[in-house]
């Protein structure tokens, strides 16, 4: 199943697509869903979360490996197959988590096999393309990789393009490092670098320093504090974290979000399940009462979702007479959220929440 | 018709709205700095209108009911906590509750950021405390606006929607029976006319200028400051969706006259009932002084130009008085500044066009010199007193040079 050898790539600023080849234990994608990070998270159709290491980016030929050990000798149904005839007209399909969103195939041909741009060879598509397909692969009916996607230049309707996938066999043949090391390949001689240069160490070619930089930041202090009481519950809080102070995780069914809200606020809400179809005064009854502090319910009206939500100042994590109170209410918040879906499931037959999973 | 601007009365004159005192919010973080965290609460409300803490002392804890609007709010602030506490509605056999309740959850998640409305013993209300310890400025400044407002608000709908009960029956101080009649025929006058320059306007090929009609009547209405209740609330929410892009132009239009419609088959009774004065803790307008209105107007300059070199005065007149109902709406002006723009309307109404251009750009550019104080008669009143000292004074002395 195609699926099943498909990823999202999430990192703080955004996320893509990447997958796996059969044969490979690598998680290839593009270079620019990756760039400045040196861990992304990766997440399959089940919304299980893995934490991969780059290994290698090509920021000019824009393609980027990841390594996670534990997706390492898994079977893929994208095979790379040496000499692949490509033609104008073929069908091919794009699979992928097009604006991050959840996992989609579209369909289309190849509307040129050579189309070239700044100075490099692309194969196009009328297939539809969009930010988060990057990385992601386009293959042909029998699962062959034609190319790796690149949402880079598709700013238009029904012209999307790829990397040709001779590109990649080309890296897959000259990378042969076992260790989880960081390298940047130079792209003049294809030699890797591990240090940070701005010249290459075997043949002086001009290499972007900036290659070897890591976006992540230092810890914030609401970071340290959510990162503690996500710890506390049992979770790895760098599975949990999706985009700078904003953390999305399925520790069960319901999806929990800790986010920074506007200048002053930092929240957390979990939809819990959607509003009852029966028995609703009683339901409504507690879900506007005071019994759940410093936690509240309410509904969100555009899903029809009862969420459970808490809502403090970015101010009290600065604030040292609270913090531990504040950790700890995050770390319940969790069990709290679990709690009362299942609760009002159970008792008022309410459907599981569309963001469930 | 359509060819001179339409008709303009003078409202009832109204006391100013609270007035910020500016100085109060450096006060207000310095004494959060210096964690003498009650006095930085106080200085924050003291920001937000100056005379809040009126005739209390300080010193000890407070404990204070005040009326905003058509809530009663109880502020409390001792050595530990800042408490805020407002009922909004109360609930009997005549109230749809699941709605109602409904309603409420979805402001609890959606509209407000911090405050919580709860439902308990057949009420509706609003219980807020925060430790003094995180009563940052910026943090009380948002939440009390966010509970008085939205508390004043909702209070509005829950008994007009949702036949809830009106809990705090604040003493509503009415209109005498003159200035209610004048202001019945007022608010008469103004919807007759719209529908009579609708007419015209589609007669002359000029339907898109329904839309600065509905505009201009709608503000008229909700410039009059004393029609308050259910209405008051129609008139913000169809105010917002006639400026809102996302909904079609001809809807807009075509909403708005629906809504203009049904005003006019409202009886006598109706108004009379929504014609009080309102008391407000704080003031609902935005904060302005000469350069913030400066800037203001400065964002309607590149249009007026256009329309001006094209020598378009019919739609540069149109879009000028929409323009000044709409500063009265937003901002909360000086007596000086908002009597000159109600004065100048009062000049146009029913004017020729290109006599009201002149006078309303001539209005306008004294806004863009900041030729219009922006201090409050407060002030006025002391700098007047203090030139008849001066001129006493001066009178002294020559008095005695000549003896």
């Amino acid at each position: 199943m195609l699926e099943n050898s498909i990823f999202k790539v999430i990192v703080e600023d955004g996320s893509g697509t990447g997958f796996i080849l059969d044969g490979y234990d690598y998680i290839i994608t593009n270079y620019h869903v990756v760039s400045h990070f040196k861990e992304a998270i990766l997440e399959d159709i089940n919304k299980n979360r893995y934490l991969a290491t780059v290994v290698m980016v090509n920021s000019v030929a824009d393609i980027a490996f990841l390594v996670c050990e534990d997706l390492k000798n898994r079977q893929s149904a994208i095979k790379l197959k040496k000499d692949l005839n490509i033609t104008n007209g073929q069908k091919v399909n794009i699979a992928g988590f097009a604006f991050g969103m959840p996992y989609v195939i579209t369909e289309g041909i190849i509307s040129s096999t050579k189309q070239i741009i700044d100075n490099r060879r692309y194969i196009q598509t009328d297939a539809a393309i969009n930010s988060g397909n990057s990385g992601g692969p386009m293959v042909d009916e029998n699962g062959n990789l034609i190319a790796i996607v690149n949402a880079k230049f598709s700013d238009a309707d029904n012209v999307g393009f790829g990397i040709p996938y001779k590109d990649l066999e080309k890296e897959l043949d000259s990378f042969n490092f076992e260790d989880l090391k960081y390298r940047v390949k130079c792209n003049s001689c294809d030699s890797y670098l591990i240090q940070k240069t701005k010249f290459c160490n075997n043949c002086g070619g001009a290499i972007d320093d900036s290659l070897f930089d890591n976006s992540k930041e230092d810890e914030s202090e609401i970071e340290k504090v959510i990162n503690r009481a996500i710890s506390a519950y049992g979770l790895n809080p760098k599975l949990c974290k999706v985009g700078k102070d904003y953390w999305e995780f399925y520790p069960k069914s319901n999806v929990i979000r800790f986010f920074k809200s506007g200048d002053y606020g930092f929240y957390a809400n979990s939809p819990l399940c959607n509003v009852p179809k029966s028995n609703i005064l009683e339901a409504l009854k507690l879900i506007n009462s005071d019994k759940f502090k410093p936690f509240d319910l309410g509904i969100y009206a555009k899903n029809n979702t009862i969420c459970l939500y808490y809502r403090i100042f970015q101010n009290d994590f600065h604030n040292d007479k609270i913090l531990d109170e504040i950790e700890k209410n995050f770390t319940n918040f969790i069990s709290k959220a679990i709690e009362l879906s299942e609760f009002f499931i159970k008792e008022y037959g309410c459907e599981i929440a569309v963001e469930s999973r | 018709m359509a060819h001179k601007l339409p008709s303009y009365y003078l409202p009832i004159k109204t006391k100013r709205e609270p007035i910020r005192d500016e100085e109060k919010w450096n006060d207000a973080e310095k004494f959060f700095e210096d964690k003498e965290y009650k006095k930085a609460v106080i200085s924050t409300l003291e920001y937000l209108n100056q005379d809040i803490f009126k005739g209390i002392n300080l010193k000890k804890d407070i404990s204070i009911n005040r009326v905003h609007g058509n809530i009663a709010i109880k502020i409390e602030l001792d050595d530990r906590y800042f408490k805020l506490y407002t009922e909004i509605v109360a609930i009997d056999s005549n109230t749809q509750l699941i709605p109602l309740l409904r309603k409420v959850a979805e402001v609890n998640f959606s509209l407000l950021d911090f405050s919580h409305i709860v439902y308990d013993d057949d009420k509706i209300y609003i219980d807020y405390q925060l430790e003094l310890h995180r009563c940052k400025p910026n943090i009380i400044n948002w939440v009390f606006q966010e509970i008085i407002f939205n508390a004043d608000e909702l209070c509005n709908e829950f008994i007009y929607k949702y036949g809830a009960t009106d809990i705090n029956a604040i003493a509503k101080n009415r209109l005498n029976q003159s200035q209610k009649t004048k202001t019945i025929k007022q608010i008469r006058l103004y919807l007759d006319e719209f529908s009579k320059y609708e007419k015209e306007l589609e007669k002359d090929g000029k339907s898109d200028f329904v839309w600065d009609m509905v505009i201009i009547t709608l503000y008229k209405l909700a410039n009059m400051s004393y029609i308050n209740g259910y209405l008051k609330f129609e008139l913000m929410q169809k105010l917002s969706m006639i400026h809102d892009r996302d909904i079609d132009f001809y809807e807009r239009i075509k909403q708005g006259k629906t809504f203009i419609n049904e005003l006019q088959e409202k009886n006598d009774k109706f108004y009379e009932d929504i014609l009080y004065f309102r008391e407000d803790l704080v003031s609902m307008l935005k904060f302005s002084n000469t350069d913030i209105l400066k800037s203001w107007f400065e964002d309607y300059g590149e249009n007026l130009v256009k329309m001006e070199n094209s020598n378009d005065y019919f739609s540069m007149s149109y879009y000028m008085e929409a323009m000044f109902l709409r500063v009265i709406y937003n901002y909360n002006l000086s007596p000086t500044q908002k009597n000159a723009i109600e004065d100048t309307l009062k000049d146009v109404s029913n004017a020729e066009i290109e006599y009201a251009q002149k006078k309303l750009v001539k209005l306008y550019n004294k806004f863009i010199n900041k030729e219009l104080s922006d201090k409050s008669s407060k002030f006025g009143f002391l700098k007047s007193i203090f030139f008849w000292l001066i001129w006493l004074f001066a009178i002294n002395v020559i008095f005695r040079m000549f003896n």
